[in-house]
């Protein structure tokens, strides 16, 4: 069974914003992302990690509609991605390193995006322009990363997008310039209540803001749901060496490690675990990604 | 769409503008010393006369060693557009993932791609248009004297076809680029590709448009013979034997093979002499009134190729990248 969200959601919303279901690409032999199932509901902030190359940017390039899949279906607000400029209209994307028009003006830029959008908030632009203090008549070619990703990010606000996608927006910035950004789309988050899809390899990235989490690895998703609801149905349970392993209680373990006669796990259950050999932690959402990064390593040793 | 595609094909536009005009400057200046040189040279009383008048024309085309340079412009014109305006516009977008971009706004790909390949691809063929009416105007003294227009140099610098091979060169660029994705590697094939094409069809492909006429004649006759016109285009030149087959004509063989005594050896006695071997030489030859239908054929031979190519580019930009 594959990794779907977990069914509490933590806002009224009840509609799925992005639904793919057995998504997969290839690239020749090589495959960027297989079986994907995921169901993304509206309004929320979904935290995608997984380290380079885990297939994060092919997900988020078939959402967004740049990149066709080889297998599988995904709907964005209920429609192909990529449609229509209707449908273009309604999905906002950053791409990653945030390329824009080297040759191209700061103020070439937003008449860029007056000229090939219909909705297009000008004023609401310009404004968070002039709060970067961007030069407008500034090449973007010549701007600082956090430059370009503010402008980047600018473009996508301004369509006044549904959907938010951003890939490895934080990546090559510095810590101040990660700071204003991440505020910045907070800001802009709350006050159009937008979905927002984030990537990053580093969890620190994206787990302040998001309430949603998908951890990939090696061109699969090892979980997906709701922050929360995640760590509530995860254990961390330490007791005596244990072979094979087999959760007290029940429930999957996801990652095992032995240590001087002692084996700590991970567990997924819903249940609390009563058994006198084992001492139960709470997780924080490091060890649950960890864990889940972890098990790729050793599939069979988990194998319930 | 179009203001987009104005702005980043702007500054190319103009410079082609500019060097348009700064081309126009000098051809408007100095066309009339070319057209005074001309009437002065009484080239045109010798040709009326039938005079020998090749020292004349040689003595009037010296003066201007620009009408080569120009005509070679005409010629690579085409190729150079599609080299850095066709090529580029997809491959560059790709290279620097500005595609990622312009395919997010609310455009479809479609249309981001129709509008470029009309804008910039009508600007390609206007520029063309426009370099071969001043270089042609300019050069008409020399059309006049020397060129045949249906040989194979001249046929493709005159006419419709420069601006077929433009759009030509222009979609393949475009294609190039989209297919290969790199903007140097797709302008090189841009380059290779617009010369092979150009090659293969006046080398093999023109010459069959319609079926030639084959003339015959005596060799070693007076002035070009066999006789055609001055205007058709001789494709091929051959001597052959009595039994049809071609061979190379070797004054010492004829002089043995007819003994023809040593004070008598000449034009004259080399003709007998062949004349009595059956050895004549066939013109392969396309009249002079075939040269707007061949022009015509060829530009849209070219022109059907570039429709070919575009629809292609269309198929890989929305299908094939993603």
């Amino acid at each position: 069974m594959l990794p779907k969200f977990a069914g509490v959601r933590s806002s009224g919303s009840a509609s799925v914003a992005i639904d793919a279901i057995d998504l997969s690409k290839r690239y020749g032999r090589r495959w960027a992302l297989q079986q994907c199932s995921i169901e993304i509901p509206e309004g929320h902030v979904v935290g995608l990690v997984g380290a380079n190359g885990a297939g994060k940017s092919t997900l988020l390039r078939i959402i967004v509609g740049l990149l066709r899949p080889s297998a599988g279906t995904v709907t964005v607000l209920g429609h192909p991605p990529a449609a229509d400029p209707a449908q273009l209209a309604r999905v906002g994307f950053l791409a990653q390193d945030a390329p824009l028009f080297g040759s191209l003006s700061v103020e070439d830029h937003l008449r860029l995006g007056r000229h090939l959008n219909m909705r297009w908030d000008g004023e609401g632009a310009a404004e968070r322009i002039r709060m970067l203090e961007l030069d407008l008549d500034q090449r973007a070619g010549t701007l600082s990363g956090g430059e370009r990703a503010q402008l980047a990010l600018t473009l996508a606000l301004a369509k006044r997008p549904e959907i938010l996608i951003l890939d490895e927006p934080v990546a090559g910035l510095d810590p101040l310039a990660r700071r204003d950004f991440v505020e910045r789309l907070m800001a802009e988050v709350a006050e159009h209540h937008l979905t927002v899809v984030l990537s990053s390899h580093l969890l620190s990235d994206i787990e302040k803001v998001s309430d949603h989490l998908i951890v990939m690895a090696s061109s699969r998703v090892r979980v997906a749901g709701d922050i929360a609801t995640l760590l509530a149905s995860h254990r961390l349970l330490t007791g005596p060496h244990r072979d094979p392993l087999v959760a007290p209680g029940g429930g999957e373990v996801i990652d095992a490690r032995h240590h001087d006669g002692t084996t700590t796990m991970v567990v997924r259950t819903d249940d609390p675990v009563v058994d006198p050999d084992w001492t139960t932690g709470e997780l924080d959402l490091e060890q649950l990604v960890l864990a889940y990064l972890a098990k790729r390593r050793a599939p069979e040793a988990t194998a319930s | 769409m179009i203001w987009l595609t104005w702005r980043q094909w702007r500054a190319q536009a103009l410079s082609a503008l500019g060097a348009f005009i700064v081309l126009a400057a000098v051809l408007a200046y100095t066309g009339p010393h070319l057209v005074h040189l001309y009437q002065a040279s009484g080239i045109a009383e010798c040709q009326k006369a039938n005079g020998d008048c090749g020292p004349l024309i040689d003595a009037f085309t010296s003066h201007y060693p620009l009408a080569h340079v120009l005509g070679s412009l005409i010629i690579l014109l085409p190729a150079i557009l599609g080299v850095f305006w066709g090529a580029p516009l997809v491959a560059r977008e790709l290279e620097a993932r500005t595609c990622d971009v312009a395919w997010t706004q609310a455009v479809s790909r479609t249309r981001w791609l129709s509008t470029k390949l009309v804008t910039i691809g009508l600007g390609a063929v206007g520029t063309t248009a426009a370099f071969m009416i001043v270089i042609a105007a300019w050069s008409s003294p020399f059309d006049k004297v020397s060129a045949n227009r249906f040989s194979p140099a001249m046929f493709s610098q005159r006419g419709i076809v420069p601006l077929a091979y433009s759009a030509f060169a222009f979609a393949l660029g475009v294609f190039a680029g989209a297919a290969i994705r790199r903007v140097l590697p797709a302008m090189a094939a841009t380059l290779g590709g617009t010369a092979a094409a150009r090659v293969t069809v006046q080398q093999w492909v023109r010459p069959r448009f319609a079926a030639p006429f084959h003339i015959s004649g005596a060799v070693f006759g007076r002035g070009a013979s066999p006789t055609v016109a001055s205007n058709a285009w001789v494709v091929a030149a051959r001597v052959v034997d009595a039994g049809g087959r071609s061979i190379q004509v070797r004054r010492g063989l004829l002089r043995d093979t007819c003994h023809i005594p040593e004070g008598q050896f000449g034009r004259d006695s080399l003709r007998v002499c062949a004349q009595r071997l059956g050895i004549h030489e066939v013109l392969t030859v396309q009249p002079a009134n075939r040269y707007w239908s061949f022009q015509i054929w060829e530009g849209a031979l070219f022109v059907a190729l570039g429709v070919a190519l575009v629809i292609a580019s269309f198929v890989w930009v929305r299908r094939r990248i993603g």
